[in-house]
């Protein structure tokens, strides 16, 4: 097919990707403005803003919180999301199809629905740990992704190699983490990132749960916009769209991006 | 966060699971024919506390009485539901929210489908940089985005000036519905991106090529051939992105404010501001029952279309 008669096409996408990108090129741009509020084009070039965040404890402290907890419920999600996915991957059980939609339904839930009754439930039960709580509920949120993904790839996997390893004296551990483990890292890896990235990014839950002592990058910054808009918030974003860019440029090259979109 | 899935959409990419059981796995370690309980307890566990518990005791609070300014009484009550219901404010609401998800649906569809379908039949090497300039924005957070659309869409932003100049609004964008749907349907477009390329990709590229020898031109071609195909994917990821966005929060809350309510923002503001915890609770559950209720008709629909179903 000629590829001469397709400009319009190519017009379309460059317009809709540019679209895609407006609001990241804006909050980038009026990051270095020199002035005090917030405006695109930006006037003049400063990195004084970039100076102000560094320097405020506030956006340290949150962003040490929010990797903190993104940690720990990428851990709680692949702790339970590994021996589900294997459960789910190698039997052909009676229960399966039940089993499988009960696992991915927090996916169904808006997060809004979960963030009340979480809010509810632990008010009532009078349980006061802002960081645990969180940290499992995000665990709920991002185990369907890491199951469902985890789940295929082992299902691709030949289980006469680990029957293999058996016969050779592994224990099943041992094999798993020897012989099945190596070939769906891959996934694995993609999965556990996703996971990471999910919790950090998450904002509406932390809201109901996180209460007066615990304070998330996302949730300081959503607080700032509404109390204090100025071109810090746009330095702090900035910051934060160079990482996610790095960390989507790393897992490329690690993983390639097929890995992210599958 | 507003879920995302770059993973993989419901139904959509279905297709890609295991077609065929794995490679005729002799009996040694016997296929189990029942599930190992012991795999999936930690799951249940943590479902449990987090998740089933705390959903059935929200069915359970939106009968109890509200109390102002007190803990809610335990009894058993329909008002809240009638509150609800029996309100135009709050049918407002849900009606409002129910338009947004829709035009957001729509929208994304429209701009997602010739930017998916452009990667899918770009040039090899131009397929990846062209993904990871769609991912990109998508692994952002949402309140990050909002943010860049709060400063677009201000009074003197950029996009407000430009949609005064050519004549379509006259004001600012800012706590307006075309603003709020332009910044969700920019939320939600890498999500409709992923999953038509995924639904794309598969399609033979040799029934275009066949319907272009035969003569037809590529709009026809994308039109009658590859549309019709995609078709089940089209209809997954739109009902995707309108039930996600039906129940975000993050974007109405900053694009559109305390003067253009969504049900996400009111279940906030009747839960922590108001602490009306029963009313609260018999919102969240309306509002599921929405989305199921859309989801439900959006299945019918694709049931008629595609014979024998979707999976």
């Amino acid at each position: 097919m000629s590829r001469t008669r397709d400009w319009p096409l190519y017009v379309v996408m460059a317009v809709v990707i540019l679209f895609l990108l407006s609001p990241l090129i804006v909050v980038v741009g009026a990051s270095v403005t020199t002035s005090s509020f917030l405006e695109f084009p930006p006037r003049g070039f400063s990195l004084k803003w970039f100076e102000e965040v560094l320097g405020q404890e506030v956006w340290t402290t949150t962003l040490i919180t929010s990797v903190k907890l993104a940690v720990v419920s990428m851990a709680i999600a692949t702790v339970v999301g590994i021996p589900c996915s294997i459960a789910l991957a190698r039997g052909d059980f009676r229960g399966r199809a039940a089993i499988t939609a009960f696992v991915l339904s927090p996916l169904m839930v808006p997060s809004i629905v979960l963030a009340i009754s979480l809010l509810i439930i632990y008010s009532r039960t009078g349980i006061d740990l802002p960081f645990w709580r969180l940290a499992l509920a995000h665990g709920v949120l991002t185990a369907p992704y890491l199951i469902r993904t985890l789940t295929a790839a082992l299902e691709q996997v030949d289980s006469s190699l680990e029957e293999a390893a058996r016969n050779l004296g592994a224990t099943p551990v041992g094999a798993w983490l020897r012989v099945v483990l190596p070939t769906v890292r891959p996934a694995l890896i993609a999965a556990m990132f996703f996971a990471f990235i999910m919790s950090f990014d998450e904002l509406v839950v932390a809201l109901f749960l996180s209460g007066p002592r615990l304070t998330t990058l996302p949730m300081q910054i959503y607080g700032e916009i509404q109390y204090n808009l100025s071109p810090a918030i746009a330095a702090v974003s900035t910051l934060l769209i160079f990482l996610t860019v790095a960390g989507v440029l790393v897992i490329e090259r690690v993983l390639g991006v097929r890995r992210l979109v599958r | 966060m507003d879920t995302l899935d770059p993973t993989r959409p419901t139904g959509a990419a279905g297709a890609t699971a295991p077609a065929a059981p794995p490679p005729a796995s002799p009996p040694a370690r016997e296929r189990s024919r029942r599930p190992s309980w012991r795999l999936l307890a930690p799951v249940g566990g943590l479902y449990g506390v987090q998740f089933v518990v705390p959903l059935a005791f929200l069915v359970v609070m939106s009968f109890w009485i509200p109390v102002a300014g007190g803990s809610p009484e335990a009894g058993f009550t329909l008002d809240n539901y009638r509150d609800v219901l029996g309100d135009g404010f709050t049918l407002g609401i849900f009606w409002r929210t129910l338009t947004m998800g829709v035009a957001t649906g729509l929208l994304c569809l429209a701009l997602g489908f010739p930017v998916a379908y452009g990667i899918v039949r770009a040039p090899r090497r131009w397929r990846t940089p062209l993904l990871l300039l769609v991912l990109m924005p998508f692994l952002v957070s949402a309140v990050i985005r909002s943010f860049g659309w709060m400063v677009l869409l201000a009074d003197n932003g950029i996009v407000t000036r430009l949609l005064r100049g050519i004549g379509l609004v006259d004001g600012g964008l800012m706590y307006t519905m075309p603003g709020l749907i332009i910044a969700m349907t920019h939320v939600f477009l890498p999500i409709m991106v992923l999953v038509l390329y995924g639904v794309l990709e598969r399609i033979d590229p040799r029934l275009e090529e066949a319907a272009a020898n035969l003569g037809a031109s590529r709009p026809r071609t994308v039109a009658f051939v590859v549309f019709p195909l995609a078709l089940p994917g089209v209809l997954a990821g739109t009902l995707l992105v309108l039930t996600l966005a039906m129940s975000s929060f993050v974007t109405p809350a900053m694009i559109a404010g305390p003067r253009l309510r969504v049900v996400a923002t009111e279940i906030y503001d009747q839960a922590v501001n108001l602490l009306n915890w029963p009313l609260a609770a018999a919102m969240a559950i309306l509002l599921m029952a929405l989305i199921l209720a859309v989801s439900a008709l959006f299945t019918r629909v694709l049931m008629r279309i595609v014979p024998g179903g979707t999976r």
